[in-house]
């Protein structure tokens, strides 16, 4: 049985970063980022999402009063708030609970792994309008090199995904990795993707510093 | 330009389409903030407050409101500062961009893929359930709301509803989930009324390949249920949410079916000859272009190990007798190379998209 109390679903986060311009789904966004993530990737972005103690705890309602401060914003472009971090996919209920609170004309788009479990992402995908998936890469061996983990449910939810919702909304980005993924297994990667029935392919590189 | 000012500016376009549509008198002056500009600075934020105000007053008035009209990508484009970016796209769906791993990512991205907002909320689920008990409908002896003193319950309580669920699962499993190696949950709503029958069955998620269907009928096979009790009294229960879980026998497997591999099944020589065989083969059917149906149907099939295809299946058809027509052109063709995995050939799904449209021609 799905019930959800309203006041006691909270959720670790380390950052609200406003007024982004179409990198994070189309419009002005407010890009949410959750600490905790199950992947451990060696050129992480955001491993400050991996330590717990960064950033404070939010109810769905404190997150909505602060980010409707941009809602015009996001009802003239099509624009609205994007969760990221860290795996947004580990706060379906939170994700929900905004849902109801922010209203059917902001857009929800998560920056996510799919590698959750496939109940998390059957549960979200009523609420959420559009997805970003970073790949990493598509065989099992690099993926399990690079993150750590298996690849196995990321491919399941992908699929499940693509088949539930018009493939305009998966954005699958597909990385070119130094020293652990090379240009052909890059091209293989999207190949598969394709015949998987994916259309929005973001082939890109990892720039170290 | 620092990142800050162009996104101010950015902004402050916004603002003032969103003015010029509603027609708000809006006067734009040049920033003059000094240092660090984050994008925003209390001018700018007060501005939004007053366009606020203003579209409010308008609505109040009964005036047409109009706001969503601003597409960010061109003005994203018209005020690019100079960046170094590799961007070679020819193709549509091909965009390079770098990601700068230390440090927050900068976009280098000068042609975004846009996500469309299509937003379809199912309006049955309810997506915060309340958690106080709400008022008795005296007259209809129900409760509006969700809180009872003792929840329904499948005969033999949750130990058997399981048992009865993997039993009906095991003797029924699915077609084309079977072969195609489809496990997971279809989540099945239904009301249990006050007599402990069970009413307005649906799928409130599913996961398709035939899996919809087989909850449905396993639902409505149930015997009755013992009903929800409040104060004493057998009550409806509406939108009880069960979930279904089809997972595959673990033993028995000879061919594993997989659905990535290194090398993916191939139409013999290539793409270019399958685009061609299509087109040669694939007939419009006159029913569908005297309704005006056209688009693609997505039909999926195994490429086994000796490249012959099987189990073939429309994911999403278009009807008209377009989707019996891409079956019939997807089984008459010849075999196919198939996947190869390390060396090995293994059974592979495949998912071809089939378009249906009128093709103008000189004749």
């Amino acid at each position: 049985m799905i019930i959800l109390a309203a006041d006691m679903t909270q959720a670790q986060i380390f950052a609200v970063s406003r007024h982004r311009l179409t990198t994070d789904g189309e419009g002005v966004t407010t890009l949410v980022t959750f600490n905790g993530c199950p992947l451990r990737c060696k050129y992480c972005l955001n491993k400050t999402s991996w330590d717990a103690a960064k950033g404070r705890l939010y109810t769905p309602k404190e997150l909505y009063e602060e980010v409707k401060i941009d809602q015009l914003y996001f009802l003239a472009t099509k624009g609205g708030v994007t969760f990221g971090g860290g795996e947004p996919l580990l706060q379906v209920d939170f994700i929900r609970e905004f849902r109801a609170l922010c209203g059917p004309q902001w857009s929800i788009v998560v920056e996510t792994s799919l590698n959750v479990p496939e109940e998390s992402v059957m549960k979200v995908d009523e609420v959420v309008n559009g997805y970003i998936v970073d790949i990493k890469d598509m065989n099992a061996d690099i993926y399990q090199t690079y993150t750590g983990k298996d690849n196995a449910l990321t491919l399941k939810n992908l699929e499940w995904l693509l088949q539930r919702r018009e493939a305009r909304n998966v954005v699958v980005r597909v990385p070119h990795i130094p020293n652990f993924n090379t240009d052909a297994d890059v091209q293989q990667s999207i190949a598969t993707l394709k015949s998987m029935g994916v259309t929005e392919i973001d082939e890109f590189n990892y720039i170290i510093r | 330009m620092p990142r800050g000012k162009q996104t101010c500016k950015i902004l402050k376009e916004i603002r003032k389409q969103i003015a010029a549509e509603n027609d708000i008198e809006l006067v734009i002056s040049e920033c003059t903030y000094q240092g660090d500009c984050l994008g925003t600075c209390p001018k700018c934020e007060a501005e939004v407050r007053y366009l606020e105000r203003e579209l409010e007053k308008r609505q109040r008035l009964g005036k047409v409101v109009s706001v969503a009209s601003v597409s960010v990508s061109l003005l994203v484009g018209t005020n690019a500062c100079s960046v170094q970016s590799e961007v070679t796209s020819a193709e549509k769906n091909k965009v390079e961009s770098s990601v700068i791993l230390e440090g927050y990512p900068i976009p280098l991205i000068e042609n975004p893929t846009m996500l469309n907002s299509d937003l379809i909320l199912s309006e049955e689920i309810p997506l915060i359930l309340p958690r106080k008990p709400t008022e008795i409908d005296e007259e209809k002896e129900t409760i509006l709301g969700y809180s009872v003193d003792q929840l329904p319950q499948f005969p033999g309580g949750d130990t058997e509803l399981l048992n009865y669920v993997n039993e009906y699962v095991r003797n029924n499993y699915p077609w084309p989930a079977g072969p195609y190696g489809v496990e997971g949950n279809v989540f099945v709503s239904f009301t249990i009324e006050a007599d402990g029958s069970l009413s307005n069955i649906k799928v409130l998620k599913g996961l398709g390949f035939g899996c919809d269907e087989v909850a449905l009928e396993l639902v409505k096979a149930m015997p009755k249920w013992k009903p929800a009790m409040n104060r004493g009294k057998a009550v409806i229960y509406p939108q009880y949410a069960l979930p279904v879980r089809f997972e595959l026998p673990k033993e028995g497997r000879e061919l594993e079916l997989v659905t990535y591999v290194e090398r993916p099944p191939v139409f013999p020589d290539g793409e270019e000859k399958l685009k061609e065989y299509l087109k040669e083969n694939v007939v419009y059917p006159q029913e569908a272009r005297e309704a005006g149906i056209k688009g693609k149907v997505f039909v999926a099939f195994v490429v086994e190990t000796d490249g012959k295809l099987s189990n073939v299946y429309v994911l999403r058809g278009i009807g008209g007798g377009c989707d019996e027509e891409a079956v019939r052109v997807v089984q008459s063709m010849p075999n196919w190379e198939p996947a190869t995995q390390r060396g090995k050939t293994v059974r592979m799904i495949y998912m071809l998209p089939i378009a249906f449209s009128e093709i103008k021609t000189d004749k």
